[in-house]
Parts: C-alpha cells; structure tokens; sequence
C-alpha cells in the first residue's frame, strides 16, 4: 500500500511518527473472498431480498382486479352517498321543520285570534292548545314519531316549505339564534332552543 | 455487463428491469472491495464485516429507485456503509449491555483475538490505538488515512464541515501518536 502523497504531506506537517509508518493492512480476508465470494455476496444478498419479501408474504387472496376497480367503486359510492342525506340529518331536518311549523302557527295564531272570524278562531286556539301541551309534556319527540315524513312533506308544501324563515321569523324578536358552532357539537341544541322559544311565546298568548 | 460503466451509466440500467439484476451486480462488484474494508476497519473482525456489507448491499438493492443523482453513488454507498457499521456496534452494545469503555475493550479484545495478531508490531499498536478513538474521530481517521479521502467527499458522507472533520482528524492523530509512544 502507498500513502496518498496529500495524506502523507499533511502528516509531515503535524509531525507525527504515523508519517514514518508504512501504510499496512493488517487485516486478512479468507483467501479469494472478493473473486469468488462477490458472486457468493450476490446471491445472499438475493436470498436475503427473497426471504424477507417471503416472510412479509400476505398469506390472504383478493379477488382479481380488485384493487385495480377499488378507487372506482369508492368514488362512485362517495359520489351516491353525497346525494342520500343520512337518516338522522333527514330525521333532525323534520324535527326541525315541526318545531318551526309549531312555532310559526304560534306567531300565526296571535294575529287570527285578533283578526279573524270566531270559527277560525277556535280552531287555531285548539291547535295551539295541542301544541302547548305537547310542549309542556315534553311529548315534542314522540309526537313527531307519530308523524309519517309524508304528513310532514305535505304540511310544509300547504304552510309554506320555507321552515328557516318561519322559524327566524318567529324568534328574531326575542332572542339571538344558537351560534353554529353549537348545531355542530350538539345536534339537540336547536330543538331545545326551539322548546324555550316555543314556551315562551306559549306563555305569552296563555297570559 | 461490462463493469467499466460509470456510476451514471449503472444507475441507469438499474432503472430499466431486464438490466437491473446485472446493473446491481457491476455495482457490488465495483464497490464491494472499498467498502469492505471502510466496514472492517469499524467493526474489526470479517464475519461482522460480512454481514455488515451484505445488509448495507440489500438496503442499496432497496433504495437505489428513490437514490438522487445530485449526489454520487460512491459518497452514498459510503455513507450507508458507515451508518450500517455503527449501527452495528451500537446494536452489539446494546446486546451486551456494556458501556463504551467496555465497548473499546471489547473492540480491542477482537483485535487481539486476530490469529496474526503481534503485540510488538506497530501496525497492530495502531489498530488498538484506532479503536480507543471516539467513534466519529474513528470514522474521520479510517476514512483519511486508509482511504485517503478528500475532506470534500468525507464532508459529504458525513454532513459535517470540512474544518470539523480536519479538526477531527487532527486530533485523532496526536491521540494515535500519544497511545503508540505509550505503548
């Protein structure tokens, strides 16, 4: 071995005996390591590849071209499920709708009690009895139970669809709407911000 | 296929899959030799020696696809090499639970064990004298002095500045003097 004439003249410099010391491998290699043990290195180093590719080998089968179709059949589903609104957002939507329903008939009923006929009359003081009641009971859920999705449907195309703005209409006067935040944590927030509203205005016609 | 392809040339019959295998195996071919030795000198006996360079060859295999043109293959084989040899040593450590002095002795213990081992030869004096190096100045001296790498490529393999591994080195020196003049 010969020292790099750049290594040697940097020893010389720092003056060390490691400059007067021939460059030695002390080391030995068992003999033709490198001729013959390349193609030996090689083929371990195959086997190695090969074991441990077979050690992580999923033992599991999956259906041909499964995972060739799978991105396809996630986003046709994505695509399907974003038009179906889940039942329990379908479910809260109504229960929305009826508490906005109440609510407006409430508002309603103020003005046809002191405008309208003694027919007409009568009837809305029954159906805000019926609604009073059903908000003292606290009956709110059971009694929209009772209520088929077409009933509901069928209200709103005669009393008007457009539930937010019956039901912004009926308590802009008395108190702030729950911040979003609050729907989004809590999806019982607005039934029972509507129960409130809806005692409150209850009260004020039965006073 | 001819070994006297350049790292470019292998790197890119590597990519293409009918010429991979024989690409791998110029590589290892090319390589092997140097890095061997970088390896040995770290880790002192052939079988340790061995299977450090066949598992560094096998994580080569793995991530020569993703290996970035914008450093040499020879500077990373390097690096990979000598990550593996300490890591290697700190895992033999960590077996053993032994402390790093213990960890010189035991490096010491494997360079005495060598059937040509001679106490009275300065050679083998510089080689306990190597192994008594922290292990940074351990890499630094082997890569310089066997090697005879230019601090550039060492600071490449090694992310450190080239005034660091000159300092490292340096020191390394004296320390080598000091235990070959003591002993």
């Amino acid at each position: 071995m010969h020292k790099n004439e750049q290594i040697q003249s940097e020893l010389i410099e720092l003056n060390s005996i490691l400059a007067r010391l021939p460059l030695i491998n002390v080391y030995k290699v068992p003999e033709n390591y490198f001729d013959n043990n390349s193609i030996v290195m090689i083929e371990k180093t195959k086997n190695k590849i090969q074991l441990e590719g077979d050690s992580k080998k999923n033992t599991y089968n999956v259906p041909n071209g499964y995972f060739d179709s799978l991105a396809n059949v996630i986003l046709s589903k994505l695509a399907t499920e974003a038009k179906v609104m889940p039942i329990r957002s379908r479910k809260t939507y109504f229960n929305y709708a009826v508490a906005a329903s109440i609510a407006g008939m409430i508002g309603v009923g103020l003005f046809f009690m002191t405008t309208s006929n003694t027919g007409e009359k009568n009837n809305l003081a029954s159906l805000l009895e019926e609604a009073n009641v059903i908000l003292k009971n606290g009956a709110f859920d059971s009694e929209m139970e009772k209520l088929s999705d077409d009933d509901i449907v069928n209200y709103l195309n005669l009393n008007g669809s457009d539930v937010n703005a019956a039901l912004v209409a009926s308590i802009s006067d008395d108190k702030k709407l729950p911040n979003e935040e609050e729907y989004l944590y809590d999806d019982q927030t607005l039934d029972n911000f509507l129960k409130e509203i809806n005692i409150k205005k209850v009260n004020l016609i039965i006073n | 296929m001819a070994e006297h392809l350049d790292d470019k040339d292998l790197l890119f019959q590597f990519k293409n899959e009918t010429n991979k295998e024989a690409a791998f195996t110029s590589i290892i071919k090319k390589y092997q030799e140097k890095l061997y030795w970088h390896i040995r000198r770290l880790v002192v006996e052939h079988e340790d020696a061995n299977d450090v360079l066949q598992n560094m060859f096998i994580k080569v295999w793995k991530n020569l696809d993703n290996f970035r043109e914008d450093s040499q293959l020879y500077t990373w084989l390097y690096r990979i090499a000598t990550n593996e040899s300490l890591t290697f040593l700190e895992k033999q450590k960590k077996r053993h639970s032994i402390s790093l002095s213990d960890d010189e002795n035991n490096l010491t213990n494997k360079i005495v064990a060598d059937k040509y081992f001679d106490p009275n030869k300065i050679e083998w004096k510089l080689q306990i004298a190597i192994q008594k190096l922290p292990e940074k100045q351990r890499v630094v001296f082997t890569l310089r002095y066997y090697d005879e790498m230019p601090y550039e490529k060492m600071s490449k393999i090694l992310e450190t500045s080239e005034g660091a591994l000159k300092a490292s080195y340096h020191h390394a020196v004296k320390k080598i003097e000091e235990f070959i003049l003591n002993h």
